[in-house]
């Protein structure tokens, strides 16, 4: 497709993929630059959003085909530690969901029958989770 | 506790730069830095693979 894999590497604070070279910089560079052309043209709202879309479907798939050959290409010592350091920011989203759970508990004398609807208790869990991750990351893969 | 082994040993006598082996051993150079630091234990095949790029047995090159 249109990116290649060796402009990009796996994140370590969070998910997806992180920038290596500066062909990387230049295909994101280029996308956003691209995606805030369309919308300014002087064009019908609907023609924007339809070439916007069909340009952001694009992006999305070349994106996925990248992710898929960056982490395919990953050693057996790299597979593990992200396998590890997924467990432990699912560790990090369990701890969360129970403290909420037991503070509920606590403040209200009931147990709670859902999750927090409010958006800065996903963004919260999914900032700690980025954090467990490459926290993990980075202790895994140390150089002495 | 990782295994103990030869590695680093082996690539020198070799002549062999860690990023030389990394790509005939078809891992990272951080991979083989941390199999030579002792801070990673390979899996068989891999160790296969090593023994067979040293010509040397599993147990010459891997010990406990």
């Amino acid at each position: 497709m249109i990116g290649s894999a060796e402009w990009f590497s796996p994140r370590k604070f969070g998910w997806g993929l992180g920038i290596r070279t500066k062909e990387g910089i230049i295909y994101v560079g280029a996308a956003l630059l691209l995606m805030a052309a369309i919308f300014a043209l002087p064009l019908p709202l609907d023609t924007r959003m339809l070439l916007g879309g069909g340009l952001f479907a694009l992006l999305l798939l070349d994106t996925l085909h990248i992710m898929l050959s960056v982490y395919s290409k990953l050693d057996e010592r790299e597979q593990s530690h992200q396998a590890i350091a997924e467990r432990n920011s699912s560790y990090v989203a369990v701890a969360c969901i129970v403290a909420y759970m037991a503070y509920f508990l606590i403040s209200t004398g009931t147990p709670a029958q859902q999750l927090p609807t409010e958006l800065a208790f996903p963004l919260v869990l999914l900032m700690l989770m980025a954090i467990a991750k490459g926290a993990t990351l980075l202790y895994l893969e140390r150089e002495k | 506790m990782h295994m103990k082994n030869k590695s680093r040993e082996l690539r020198a006598r070799n002549r062999m730069t860690q990023e030389a082996l990394a790509a005939k051993a078809g891992v990272s150079r951080q991979t083989i830095l941390a199999i030579e630091n002792e801070k990673y234990d390979p899996s068989l095949s891999l160790a296969f693979k090593i023994s067979k790029i040293f010509h040397a047995r599993l147990d010459e090159i891997f010990f406990g």
